[in-house]
């Protein structure tokens, strides 16, 4: 379900072009995406499907393969087609260097764990327009 | 749906203070909805290895999404607009109506306002992490309420469908 839904969203953002949101620009993961990659890293950790972290950018360049499906490469993917200023560690600093630097997934699962809950939910502009409700209550 | 403004967190504190962004983060930081929400992330990041939509609940928002994503072609973007095409605002609305009926039971409509929130800011033609955070509100919510669509199911067990 969230696949489908990430994947509506990068039909959205191509489609009419949205802008992004509340962007760290260069210093975020992506300007407008953040949980494929947070639940897309440990899809490959559990999944153990055996791409390897600094495999990923080659793999882009070839067919994805037996690794279309994943989550991960999905948004990956994306970023790589969408913006097209220049090479991939340019344009995304930060993603490049978490593939280049990390070994395992597990490991690059748990950083975007930490920064999803600095850099989203306890951002005021991202969480100001939140609604509660009785299963999400305030209090 | 409650805004922040009237929860009781404000009632209690004066104005000047209660509109300070240190006041609203730190009172969301501690609220159960922030830990809720924080819990669920996890629960769904490690739980990434079943790959099919189990309920027939997944596969309806599975199916409405794909009809959300048929939309844009029949809604075709304005040319020469640059980033921000207002035919997202058509969409939007198209899209909102179908989710309102996806729903329709009142007791259940303020889970398609998460949905839709989710989608973007008409207004603005944006969208960013807030949007994101929204579906997994919507899609934590829903889970809560899957009683009504008698399915007991594991909801963690259709978390990431292969979706071709």
């Amino acid at each position: 379900v969230f696949n489908a839904y990430f994947s509506l969203i990068r039909h959205l953002i191509v489609a009419y072009k949205l802008e992004p949101a509340g962007s760290h620009g260069v210093w975020g993961l992506d300007d407008y995406q953040f949980l494929p990659f947070l639940f897309g890293a440990f899809q490959i950790d559990q999944q153990a499907s055996g791409i390897k972290p600094c495999e990923v950018l080659t793999a882009l360049e070839n067919s994805m393969g037996q690794n279309a499906h994943l989550t991960f490469l999905q948004a990956i993917a994306f970023v790589n087609r969408y913006k097209t200023g220049g090479a991939f560690s340019e344009h995304s600093p930060t993603l490049h260097s978490i593939l280049v630097g990390c070994s395992g997934w597990n490991q690059i699962g748990l950083g975007p764990l930490k920064m999803h809950r600095a850099e989203v939910m306890e951002e005021f502009p991202v969480v100001q327009h939140l609604k509660f409700c009785e299963e999400f209550a305030f209090e | 749906l409650v805004n922040f403004n009237n929860t009781k967190a404000c009632a209690l504190t004066d104005d000047a203070a209660k509109n300070t962004p240190a006041f609203r983060s730190l009172s969301l930081e501690k609220s159960p909805a922030n830990r809720r929400l924080a819990t669920f992330i996890a629960d769904l990041a490690s739980n990434q290895s079943s790959s099919e939509a189990s309920s027939e609940f997944c596969l309806q928002i599975l199916r409405l999404i794909d009809e959300l994503s048929a939309l844009t072609r029949e809604i075709a973007p304005i040319p020469h607009a640059r980033f921000g095409n207002p035919a997202f605002r058509d969409w939007h609305s198209k899209a909102a109506e179908k989710i309102d009926a996806f729903f329709p039971l009142e007791k259940h409509k303020h889970l398609a306002q998460y949905w839709i929130e989710s989608l973007g800011n008409p207004s603005r033609i944006d969208y960013g992490t807030g949007h994101e955070l929204s579906f997994a509100i919507f899609y934590s919510c829903s889970s809560k309420s899957m009683h009504y669509w008698r399915i007991g199911q594991n909801v963690m067990q259709c978390s990431m469908p292969i979706f071709p």
